[in-house]
């Protein structure tokens, strides 16, 4: 009997952890659903993977960050004037070029969402190119 | 034991008027020179006046320091500010400013005040008359829009 007792304990915690788990997941792989369905940005596609795993969590529509979401939205990308995506270009590089950017408070907790040399060259490169040609 | 706290208030007093002869070099350069705002862009009289009271003091070449500013440690700590904020953007080196960072800075100007992180907080504590309604919010909003427009669509 305290042994039944025990197995349904053990399984009842598991089931627990389990659902626990599975919630998380069906969370975050939610989201990253969503915001892939919605933005329709006209970026290149290693551009658009680069801001996915590492500016979409905070600078997209289904954020909890009001702050970082109020600073920028790519979800709103393309209502933005065009001063203003100019302007978001711009700060976009140097924020990225100077470090401040993935902050170091979400790079804590997320150590692998960090960009490397390669990636901030490839970011710059391509807001300068869009500049560029959205001042033409 | 009532010796000692004489010896400590004594001391004290000595070093905060030494600190006294401690001062950070003054922001006080030439107004209006030509790489400025106000002579490169397109801009009218009150709009000029609300940038002049509320962002100036700490975004250009010229402080209008407040008495307490001569006291140390106030003016070190005043200092990093104007310092912060010179970098981070300049209105006397306007002109020297790519069109790209012009149009981005005003851009970022509309936001930082719209969402009220500037002026600084504790720059209106004691600068009351900086601080922006939104009726002047706007103000400085359109005009940084419309000059933005201006810069792109200009040759």
């Amino acid at each position: 009997m305290k042994r039944l007792v025990s197995g349904v304990l053990t399984l009842g915690i598991i089931a627990l952890l389990g659902a626990f788990t599975f919630n998380i997941n069906s969370k975050e792989l939610n989201t990253t659903a969503n915001t892939q369905d919605e933005l329709n940005l006209g970026f290149p596609d290693d551009v658009k993977k680069i801001l996915k795993t590492s500016c979409f969590d905070c600078h997209s529509a289904a954020s909890k960050n009001i702050k970082a979401k109020g600073a920028l939205n790519f979800n709103k990308w393309n209502d933005y004037k065009t001063t203003k995506k100019i302007g978001k270009l711009n700060d976009l590089c140097e924020l990225v070029q100077d470090g401040d950017m993935p902050t170091s408070k979400y790079l804590k907790k997320y150590p692998d969402k960090k960009l490397n040399e390669e990636q901030v060259k490839l970011i710059c490169d391509w807001t300068k190119k869009e500049i560029n040609s959205l001042m033409e | 034991m009532k010796k000692t706290i004489r010896l400590v208030f004594y001391f004290l007093v000595l070093g905060f008027i030494i600190l006294q002869f401690f001062q950070p070099d003054k922001n006080l350069g030439d107004t209006n020179l030509h790489d400025d705002l106000f002579q490169v862009a397109t801009i009218d009289g009150s709009v000029k006046t609300l940038l002049e009271n509320s962002c100036y003091d700490c975004h250009s070449n010229h402080t209008k320091y407040p008495w307490y500013s001569y006291i140390s440690p106030v003016s070190f700590f005043l200092n990093k500010h104007i310092v912060e904020g010179k970098a981070e953007l300049n209105f006397s080196d306007w002109g020297i400013y790519s069109k790209i960072d012009r149009i981005s800075h005003l851009d970022d100007i509309c936001d930082a005040i719209s969402d009220g992180k500037m002026p600084l907080g504790s720059y209106l504590i004691l600068h009351k008359d900086a601080s922006l309604s939104e009726e002047n919010i706007k103000k400085i909003c359109d005009w940084a829009e419309t000059e933005g427009m201006r810069l792109l669509k200009e040759e």
